[in-house]
């Protein structure tokens, strides 16, 4: 865990409101894992007051070499805010106070032999990192091919990503709800159709997108057994699990909740309890979280 | 080397290398704040606030962010008195600082309870009494708005423990000085002040409050002035030490607060902004102190004083 300022390499507009930042921070580079994430203090003052978190989106390949100006960490974010407004305003060149890698990253077991990756919208930031560490790592069995990426996205000009996961070897398919790319509807629809039509082994599934599309994944493996890590975010402070701001909710591993339907409105008291976003996450496995009804 | 001025304090018996605390809520059990922060430079560290049995807090969402300021309604969560004592403290124990548990409860004979069981542990430098947290639903804020209560709480705590009784004071009162009056009265050796006071925040896509609990406390340099305001006021009419604190970010505000009469000062929210926020600080009052030629910390408080309306 680091915190200090580092130097915006780049600062891009990919897609509509959607930008990629390139920062020269070593001090991150080495340590960060895939499913980790940054908490950016997007100006100097006090307005906004509060950090930003944002997923490690790619790590440099080069963070072994000596050059500090190589070691560079990405992140990807969707001006939502007013947050991520002056974040897209910053210059190439300006500092940027960064405090990570923070959280605790994506599992990957020793024993998949596929696995599949779910991206609804800029939920794709955490799982490029992902397929990097994949497809990079020498301690797994699994080969890029085995990787199966579904990018969802609301239009063709919002799917984003596609050509970095083809590049390191990944089976990518693309869902846009407006038919103008790929597969017509959600990522959930194509993602249903592709465990219909493949026999996977050893698969695990990743996901991260917004709550309704991870709930309905969590549904769809759970059912089908099917081991399922989920990205998630929410509002947080401190970043490192001390404020106790970003709660989820959890099933209780000896509680009655826990092979119940994940549905927070009827459990009882002894059945769940909250777990910290940051700290305990921002990956928890789809069987643990307890959804919202909304 | 010596340093130039002496930057130490003692507030309630408890003598700090710096002026400068964590504030309950805001730095966890110190272990989150470990691999940042040189925990042996604090002037103490002030846990989150313990009850008798653990507590899961509050329905999230729990925070939101509001013009200069953080609602938060964070519901007390902490694993409890007896967790506390065997898992939490003895990671503290290990550096150099002063240790102050905030407690809180929801009936009097809780507070009594676990000032009785922390007497004994010596690890505890001392007790923050929390009559103050705006969050729960029994308890908390509930013991600090009327003097009696206050008066009452504090003196049956006080027949339990030796240990410094620090009592954390709501803002969300008539009269701050009168409450502060009866924390004395009942044998309360400082005062913490302000806890946050009760906000709001709408969330008008969703048409529904920000926070699930829908009010919160509020936090950050929004409150700073009326912080400082009754940090003041009551300065001008009780005897005792206060530990003053609320939107404390930079060392010219705890400086402020050190000018209008605080013995020591605490800082909260800006450790999520900045974790070496209270050491920045600290530095900060050591080069005004220099600066100014005023060779003691101690000095800043005797100007509030002679400040008349």
């Amino acid at each position: 865990m680091w915190q200090g300022k580092v130097r915006i390499l780049s600062n891009e507009e990919v897609a509509p409101d959607c930008f990629r930042m390139r920062l020269e921070a070593p001090e991150i580079a080495g340590e960060a894992r895939a499913g980790q994430f940054l908490h950016v203090r997007v100006v100097v003052g006090y307005s906004p007051l509060l950090r930003r978190p944002f997923s490690v989106h790619r790590i440099s390949e080069k963070f072994k070499v000596k050059d500090s100006r190589l070691q560079n960490v990405e992140i990807l974010y969707e001006v939502a805010g007013k947050g991520t407004m002056i974040l897209s305003g910053r210059q190439v060149g300006e500092e940027l106070d960064i405090l990570g890698p923070l959280g605790n990253g994506f599992d990957l077991p020793g024993d998949m032999e596929t696995a599949i990756l779910i991206a609804g919208g800029i939920g794709v930031a955490p799982l490029l990192a992902l397929a990097q560490e994949i497809v990079q790592s020498s301690k797994l069995k699994v080969q890029s091919k085995k990787v199966h990426v579904i990018i969802g996205a609301k239009m063709k000009k919002l799917v984003l990503c596609e050509e970095e996961f083809k590049e390191l070897g990944c089976q990518v398919r693309v869902a846009s709800e407006d038919g103008s790319l790929g597969y017509s509807g959600t990522a959930v629809g194509l993602f249903k159709e592709l465990l219909s039509t493949l026999n996977f082994e050893l698969l695990t599934v990743y996901a991260c997108g917004p709550e309704v599309m991870l709930k309905k994944i969590a549904e769809i493996t759970s059912e089908k057994k099917i081991p399922a890590q989920l990205s998630l975010e929410g509002r947080m402070g401190c970043g490192v699990g001390a404020c106790l701001g970003c709660a989820i909710k959890v099933k209780n591993s000896k509680g009655k909740g826990k092979d119940s339907p994940a549905d927070g409105g009827q459990m009882e008291e002894a059945d769940f309890s909250y777990k910290r976003i940051c700290k305990d996450g921002p990956v928890f496995g789809a069987d643990e979280v307890v959804w919202n009804r909304r | 080397m010596e340093p130039k001025v002496n930057l130490s304090v003692k507030v309630a018996g408890i003598k700090m290398r710096s002026p400068v605390m964590v504030a309950s809520g805001t730095f966890g059990y110190g272990e989150e704040y470990e691999p940042l922060v040189n925990l042996n430079q604090l002037g103490a560290i002030v846990t989150k606030g313990i009850t008798v049995q653990p507590r899961k807090g509050n329905p999230p969402p729990r925070i939101v962010e509001t013009s200069s300021g953080l609602l938060n309604s964070i519901g007390l969560e902490n694993v409890g008195l007896e967790i506390f004592i065997k898992e939490k403290l003895p990671f503290l124990q290990r550096f150099n600082t002063p240790i102050i548990v905030n407690i809180c409860g929801e009936k009097e004979e809780e507070y009594v309870h676990i000032s009785e069981r922390l007497d004994k542990v010596e690890a505890v430098s001392g007790l923050e009494v929390n009559v103050s947290c705006p969050n729960v639903e029994k308890g908390g804020m509930e013991f600090g708005r009327e003097t009696g209560t206050v008066r009452r709480l504090v003196s049956k705590v006080r027949k339990v423990t030796k240990l410094p009784l620090i009592i954390k004071l709501t803002p969300n009162v008539t009269d701050i000085t009168a409450i502060a009056q009866a924390a004395e009265d009942g044998g309360g050796d400082a005062v913490s002040l302000i806890n946050t006071p009760l906000g709001m925040a709408v969330d008008i896509e969703r048409r529904k409050p920000s926070l699930a609990n829908v009010t919160g406390g509020l936090s950050g340099p929004a409150i700073k002035p009326v912080a400082l305001r009754m940090v003041w006021e009551v300065a001008n009419m009780v005897k005792l030490p206060i530990i003053g604190m609320g939107g404390i970010m930079t060392a010219e505000d705890a400086i402020e607060f050190l000018l209008a009469g605080a013995t020591a000062v605490a800082v909260g929210t800006v450790n999520f902004v900045n974790p070496s926020a209270a050491l920045e600080i600290s530095r900060g009052i050591e080069e005004y102190l220099v600066k100014n030629k005023i060779r003691d910390v101690n000095k800043l408080r005797d100007y509030g004083a002679r400040w008349k309306k």
